[in-house]
């Protein structure tokens, strides 16, 4: 009965202007179930896929974050201001990559020490910051993730320093 | 059966709910982040890395062409909401969010947290029916739209969608990181990872990140959890309201406890919208039925 009551309801709906499925035959109507069920078919598999290729894209993706068995020590690519006296800041994310998310930053350094060892990204920075004293250094930071303690530093790219 | 699960009848008024969600969450993500988005058309164009459609261009877009893309795309997303003109906006609508986020996200870094929402703005954008209710104004003189496999289709799908797309995620972490992710330590070194990573570029550590420090076991149950989550999403849609309710809390908790711990915000999840179709859509029951049909449906004389 309840269902009888749908159907019925549907098909007076269906003389309205809300109605988007035409005439409302047996058959019509079953075809458009069908091609929406193959629609949702199609669709739920396309997304479904990168777990089977393993190829990361958008919008369909594996979504890969997070899911590396990551160790306790990690090497962080940065840039730091360096003085004239030997000491060094951090810079920010914006001062580094024009940007606010750390995700962008980081492979924003990773591309571009790639790609000319970091000089072209190394002159921007300084621009950016305009350094008077002192310049900019691109480094790898390798860290204890779990105590934050810096344990050794490489220097890609000096800029800005005599 | 598998038809009726895949394309099952939904109330108009749900998918009009979920419509005007997608709508207002895609105008004001967009207003918010609008410097993020068009910092990126100062780019170096040697830094363009297009990835899904974006791999059709030869080079990035000209900047102006991104701020009318960014332009006409919250107007779009302004007219979804209120479902101006649905018929046209709805599609264009899908495709600008697609064409806007897929170029965001072909610098190098795609942004995970965009996916989904590109995903169902698709969805409602090319569903005619998404406007038939939920509508402002109120359309008072039009009768309330009976229950129809036309509006329990496109929630069913962003449903699916939606769980798929947390298998997905699951899958990602016994593929890449084996069983062990599913350890306390790994759980700890992501936390410490992200805090470390803000600290090099000159941020604070997330709020809650020195919580969970040496508490392996609680990490351990956490990533178990995690996991469970993630690979049982799909079943979900074969559950109760009860049950289903519950996933959506417990995913909704741990985009939150990720903010918390790794200062990582995927907005979209945290304020519960990936999981809303998953709420929503379920057989259409008596309430959303007119008074006289229910009382018809319950066998009551009118």
């Amino acid at each position: 009965m309840y269902r009888g009551v749908i159907v019925r309801t549907a098909q007076l709906s269906c003389s309205s202007a809300v109605c988007d499925d035409g005439p409302v035959t047996k058959r019509s109507a079953a075809l458009t179930v069908r091609v929406r069920a193959a629609v949702s078919v199609i669709v739920v598999a396309l997304v479904a896929l990168p777990a089977v290729t393993g190829r990361d894209s958008f919008p369909l993706s594996t979504y890969p974050m997070y899911a590396d068995d990551r160790p306790a020590v990690a090497t962080f690519n940065t840039a730091i201001d360096v003085q004239s006296n030997g000491g060094w800041d951090r810079l920010t994310i914006s001062q580094i990559a024009n940007t606010d998310d750390p995700l962008i930053a980081q492979s924003l350094l990773a591309h571009e020490l790639r790609r000319d060892n970091g000089r072209t990204l190394c002159t921007e920075i300084l621009n950016r910051m305009g350094t008077a004293d002192g310049g900019i250094e691109l480094v790898a930071d390798r860290v204890d993730v779990r105590s934050g303690e810096l344990l050794d530093r490489t220097v890609h790219r000096r800029c800005g320093i005599e | 059966m598998i038809i009726n699960a895949l394309v099952p009848e939904g109330s108009a008024r749900r998918l009009g709910m979920f419509r005007a969600a997608v709508g207002l969450y895609t105008a004001i993500y967009l207003l918010v982040r609008a410097p993020a988005f068009l910092r990126l058309t100062s780019n170096d164009p040697q830094r363009f890395d297009p990835v899904g459609i974006g791999r059709a261009l030869t080079g990035p877009p000209p900047g102006w062409l991104i701020y009318t893309l960014f332009a006409v795309t919250v107007v779009l997303a302004v007219a979804v909401t209120f479902s101006i003109s649905h018929r046209i906006t709805g599609p264009l609508f899908g495709l600008a969010v697609l064409a806007l986020f897929t170029w965001r996200s072909s610098w190098g870094q795609i942004l995970w947290f965009e996916n989904l929402v590109a995903l169902h703005a698709l969805i409602v954008g090319f569903s005619a029916s998404a406007a038939d209710a939920f509508t402002w104004p109120r359309r008072r003189t039009e009768p309330r739209p009976a229950s129809h496999q036309r509006y329990g289709h496109p929630l069913r799908l962003a449903a699916f969608v939606s769980v798929t797309t947390y298998a997905v995620s699951g899958v990602a972490k016994l593929r890449i990181g084996g069983l062990g992710w599913a350890t306390g330590d790994t759980l700890a070194n992501h936390i410490g990872y992200s805090a470390q990573r803000l600290e090099v570029f000159g941020q604070r550590s997330p709020l809650a990140s020195g919580l969970f420090g040496d508490r392996t076991a609680l990490l351990t149950v956490t990533a178990v959890v995690i996991l469970v989550l993630e690979l049982g999403a799909p079943l979900m849609l074969l559950t109760g309201r009860r049950l289903r309710a519950l996933w959506a809390a417990a995913i909704v908790a741990t985009h939150l406890g990720i903010a918390l711990t790794m200062s990582v915000v995927f907005a979209y999840h945290l304020l519960g919208l990936a999981v809303l179709p998953v709420l929503l859509t379920h057989r259409s029951d008596r309430s959303e039925l007119p008074i006289v049909q229910r009382r018809a449906a319950a066998g009551a004389p009118n």
